[in-house]
């Protein structure tokens, strides 16, 4: 997957969530916070994100794709905290493989 | 309910066959069991699956997900029961319920959940018992694994609610089905007598407190056990 079909899943993903909830949607060019105290979605609906995330790479190149790993999460910068972190998180892990 | 598609496991027999035949009458079942038998109805779909072995689970979910777009239910049925004092059971026995009354759903669960999340929607039942509440001479075991699921469930609903998915426990009495005879043996109202409400779970009970669980007016009740009988 490019870097941009990762950042629209995130987004498709974050956007209905914050359909759900009656808050307006994001776009990618406003790079919308996703971890920390400025996001308007909390670390539960982060983890329905990476999964939609792994289940689009599943789909997409037919193989697993780990997003979580114990570096990742107790990182004090957090590639979680963004929607572009989490996007160039992905990539580097898919071309990493 | 209708018109949803409800996976069951242990379909083949007792409280699950009973379950997909009943839910089959208005809704696509699809029965997993080792043997893949089971009702025999236009709406059910019986497959074959061992939950406990994890190359076998994920080709079953896959064969599942080509035929059925989405599953709206989960109904964690299938149990194993060998009623003897820890000291005298077969270490096999005991290794065998925690697989297949724990081990099990937690897999299956995780993997449904995944699904789930990407509809933001599904309800998930575990079938849990009144054993841990009990504590019969001879379950100790068994109503480890059933207490064990009931927790899991409680804290799988935390995770999934904001999703849109819900996790609930039913704890059945006992139900006369192949296990309660097992339960039982020659002597059926000895294990009555432990029930305050003095007699065995009925389908419709069972079906009726599931359909609560799962009716869309029932968004807010999630991570709750219903005991049935009175207990």
């Amino acid at each position: 997957m490019e870097l941009n079909e990762i950042t629209a899943v995130i987004i498709r993903a974050l956007n209905e969530i914050l359909v759900e909830r009656g808050l307006d949607t994001v776009k990618e060019s406003d790079d919308p916070q996703l971890f920390g105290s400025g996001s308007v979605i909390d670390s539960l609906d982060l983890v329905s994100i990476v999964v939609q995330i792994e289940e689009a790479v599943r789909e997409s190149e037919g193989r697993t794709a780990e997003i979580v790993d114990e570096n990742s999460v107790i990182s004090n910068d957090s590639p979680f905290r963004t929607v572009s972190t989490l996007s160039n998180l992905v990539k580097e892990k898919l071309d990493a493989k | 309910m209708q018109n949803k598609t409800i996976l069951v496991t242990g379909a083949s027999r007792g409280l699950g066959r009973q379950m997909v035949e009943h839910y089959a009458q208005h809704n696509d079942v699809i029965g997993l069991s080792r043997s893949g038998t089971g009702a025999d109805h236009a709406r059910v779909t019986n497959l074959s699956c061992d939950v406990t072995n994890i190359d076998d689970l994920d080709v079953c979910i896959e064969t599942i997900f080509k035929e059925f777009p989405s599953i709206d239910v989960l109904i964690n049925n299938a149990a194993v029961l060998k009623s003897t004092p820890l000291v005298l059971m077969k270490d096999e026995d005991i290794l065998s319920m925690i697989q297949t009354n724990l081990v099990a759903p937690i897999l299956l669960t995780k993997r449904m959940v995944r699904a789930m999340m990407r509809q933001r929607r599904g309800h998930i039942v575990n079938i849990v018992s009144m054993s841990h509440k009990l504590c019969k001479p001879g379950d100790s075991v068994y109503a480890a694994t059933k207490a064990g699921l009931e927790i899991f469930g409680k804290v799988v609903n935390v995770e999934a609610h904001s999703s849109g998915i819900s996790v609930n426990n039913l704890a059945i009495s006992a139900s006369p089905t192949g296990m309660l005879e097992q339960i039982t043996q020659d002597d059926p109202d000895k294990i009555k007598s432990l029930i305050p409400h003095n007699q065995f779970a009925k389908i419709n009970d069972i079906v009726s407190a599931i359909d609560f669980f799962c009716s869309p007016d029932s968004g807010d009740i999630g991570g709750q056990t219903v005991f049935l009988g009175g207990i």
